[in-house]
């Protein structure tokens, strides 16, 4: 179909201010913005027309000063800009009911509406498989459920204890001694009549992650016996059969850490972040080792946990639902949150092409 | 070694990692990194030290720990070193009888995060806080779901709402079967179920110009509001006016439709800026930015508007996470929460970074004196 028959909706999340010379506009949802120059006074009042049931040729006769030509380069530009959204499929009405706030998340990142209701059930019927549900695994595991993905598994192994409640989200004082991935299942099937898949097993090996079917997307958010181990299984599981990972944060001496979305083949993976990091660590650690305390308790809180699994599900969520790489935040680095200055900082670690583990040939 | 006049229980922070240098034969340098402020200390002192120190469990005497031992240490300056480790908040007297009740993890943490102030203490002072929450919707329920995690154990919430389905996207207290009751009764019963020692007045009601604040807020520890309706501004100048007067913080949280993973703005009486200054602020930075937003006829939705707002939970979670750090920073004693306290921050999802805007006290202000 060509542009002038086409039909197309002004976003309602993008602010649009017109100076004498400048119009600009902002994406209050990425909160991004641009900016062109033109100096047409009617701009505003010509995109209005753009509601969803006008193709470009209605909205082209109200304004015959214009030519068609003209209009369509300008709609393509905003369209491709996410300012104008195409409206080639009607979102389906259980949607536009249960979760608006979800289409419209995903309608700053596609350029028309068959695409968000693609993204949408591509979501839904993803296989997400979270290790770990502890102070970053059972809020990652929240924020998944409630932005409709169907088919979770969680894998852990642990009960729930009562010192676990003041950081860890979906666990109540009732479920004190039952495995946490039955509590997470119960309590998610009760709310929101959603069946999670429970493995109530500690990962251990590679093979581990072979008993269920392949997932389109892995979350470890273990640290047990160390991030370092468990990172270091997911990433061989991963690179081998091309699955996106991320690794979490938020845990045991590692409580400020965001860690970084893996795109195998595309993004840095876990080795090319260690070619750098290591390094760095063993300069700073020549002569020196670290002392062993078998007593050591490592304090944690909540909101601490949560400010990690909120960007780390925040960047699940993109990667989820298929939109763009470029879209995704925390890919080639890993960010740290400052408890002193409130912020956060990052690490960057651009892709090694000679990597041996995520080489793409 | 028999009659150790000084004999203390002693142990290594939990929060501080400690490094040997392993290069020289008759001395070595020990480092301590505290992994959350990320400060460092070093000492020089004989090698045989740090077996010492791994052995410090926080459980038996120091003159027990040095009966394992070969090796004599001299008592005058094995007590002034662990004086001098303790004072630097290195090593401490052990606080926590049981490693694995309810709030030890939290306990532990607010030993690296809180100065001149026992843990315990600090702790004690957010179970024993009084918290108002107006509005609990996406935003102000993960704040009350945070804080009463957190132990805080005395809560009222202002709500007039009901749930409903649409509420399953935000909602963290969300359950099917409870679509069509009042917000505040069922987050009510959410938190009961967390921590069965928390007490819950729930008011239903809106804010409106006329509401009486006083029998909602003069007891408060401190309130926080997320009232978006008609406008979060006009509540918020309400009740910072008010607030002000009766020197009781508000927090105003951040979360809201164009502001989805933003901070929230503390007003402290004597140290932030005050209500009315933060909004005059806006309005002149703003005053050029008079932006047009189109909400369709055709708008196919009756809930909410299609092409508007979006917002996830892990979005919502954002804000009301890093809104808790600072409350919790601010109930148990501590000063971090400072070094914000005038800022408002935009966390930008696509970048991961924070932009952060100063926020200026009208000069002359009578009321924040600024």
């Amino acid at each position: 179909m060509s542009v002038e028959n086409k039909t197309y909706r002004l976003r309602s999340c993008v602010a649009i201010v017109k100076t004498k010379r400048f119009v600009e506009f902002f994406d209050s949802n990425l909160r991004t913005g641009f900016s062109i120059e033109l100096d047409y006074p009617e701009i505003i009042g010509l995109l209005h027309h753009f509601d969803g049931s006008l193709s470009v040729n209605d909205v082209s006769c109200l304004y015959p000063e214009i030519s068609t030509a003209e209009l369509c380069t300008l709609v393509l530009f905003l369209q491709n800009k996410s300012v104008l959204i195409e409206v080639d499929e009607p979102y389906l009405q259980p949607d536009i009911n249960y979760r608006p706030r979800l289409i419209n998340t995903l309608e700053s990142y596609f350029h028309s509406t068959s695409e968000v209701r693609r993204s949408i059930y591509q979501g839904s019927k993803a296989n997400i498989l979270i290790i770990g549900l502890g102070a970053v695994g059972s809020w990652v595991l929240h924020c998944l459920v409630k932005v409709g993905v169907q088919n979770i598994t969680v894998m852990d192994n642990d009960n729930v204890e009562l010192s676990n409640l003041h950081r860890q989200d979906l666990f109540f004082e009732a479920d004190v001694g039952t495995p946490k991935v039955i509590a997470a299942r119960n309590n998610i099937k009760q709310a929101y009549d959603v069946d999670i898949t429970a493995v109530c097993k500690k990962m251990e090996s590679v093979e581990d992650l072979s008993l269920t079917d392949f997932p389109d997307l892995v979350i470890n958010c273990a640290d047990s016996p160390s991030v370092d181990t468990t990172s270091k299984i997911v990433s061989d599981f991963c690179l081998n059969h091309k699955i996106p990972h991320i690794i979490g944060g938020g845990y045991n001496l590692h409580l400020t850490l965001i860690g970084q979305v893996i795109i195998p083949g595309v993004t840095a993976c876990l080795h090319c972040f260690d070619k750098i990091l290591s390094p760095t660590n063993a300069a700073e650690l020549f002569g020196v080792k670290k002392l062993n305390r078998k007593y050591r308790k490592i304090g944690s809180m909540g909101p601490v946990c949560g400010v990690s699994a909120s960007i780390t599900a925040t960047e699940a969520i993109k990667v989820i639902f298929g939109v763009p790489i470029r879209f995704l935040a925390v890919v080639n680095k890993r960010l740290e949150f400052n408890l002193s200055t409130f912020d956060f900082g990052a690490f960057s670690v651009e892709r090694d092409i000679t990597c041996a583990y995520c080489a793409t040939d | 070694m028999e009659a150790l006049a000084y004999d203390p229980v002693l142990k290594i922070k939990d929060s501080v990692d400690v490094y040997v240098s392993t290069g020289e034969s008759d001395v070595c340098t020990i480092q301590f990194y505290h992994i959350n402020t990320r400060q460092k200390l070093s000492i020089r002192i004989a090698p045989s030290f740090s077996d010492v120190l791994a052995a410090l469990d926080g459980l038996s005497p120091l003159s027990k720990i040095l009966k394992s031992f070969a090796f004599e240490l001299d008592p005058v300056e094995l007590k002034s070193i662990f004086e001098y480790l303790v004072a630097k908040g290195v090593l401490e007297h052990p606080t926590i009888e049981d490693p694995n009740s309810r709030y030890s993890r939290q306990i532990n943490f607010l030993s690296d995060w809180i100065f001149g102030l026992s843990s315990n203490k600090a702790h004690e002072q957010i179970i024993n806080s009084n918290v108002v929450i107006f509005g609990v919707g996406a935003v102000g329920s993960s704040i009350a779901i945070n804080l009463a995690r957190a132990g805080v154990s005395k809560f009222t919430f202002v709500d007039n709402k009901v749930l409903s389905s649409q509420s399953a996207e935000r909602h963290p207290f969300f359950s099917a079967k409870e679509v069509g009751e009042a917000k505040v009764d069922a987050l009510k019963r959410h938190l009961e179920k967390i921590n069965s020692a928390v007490r819950v007045t729930c008011v239903r009601e809106k804010l409106l110009p006329l509401t009486d604040l006083s029998s909602l807020v003069d007891d408060a520890t401190l309130v926080v509001n997320t009232a978006d309706e008609p406008y979060i501004g006009h509540t918020s100048v309400k009740l910072g006016r008010y607030l002000w007067g009766k020197k009781i913080p508000l927090y105003v949280a951040g979360g809201f439709d164009a502001h989805l993973m933003s901070t929230g703005d503390f007003y402290i009486p004597g140290e932030s800026v005050c209500i009315d200054c933060c909004s005059g602020f806006f309005s002149a930075a703003l005053a050029d930015w008079k932006p047009t937003y189109k909400v369709h006829k055709t708008n196919s939705a009756k809930t909410h508007i299609i092409g508007g707002s979006g917002g996830t939970y892990s979005m919502s979670l954002f804000s009301a996470s890093y809104a808790c750090i600072q409350l919790l920073n601010y109930l148990a004693g501590g000063d971090a929460y400072k070094f914000r306290i005038s800022q408002r921050g935009e966390f930008i999802i696509g970048k991961g970074e924070i932009e952060w805007v100063e926020i200026l006290a009208k000069e002359g202000c009578n009321v924040c004196g600024k």
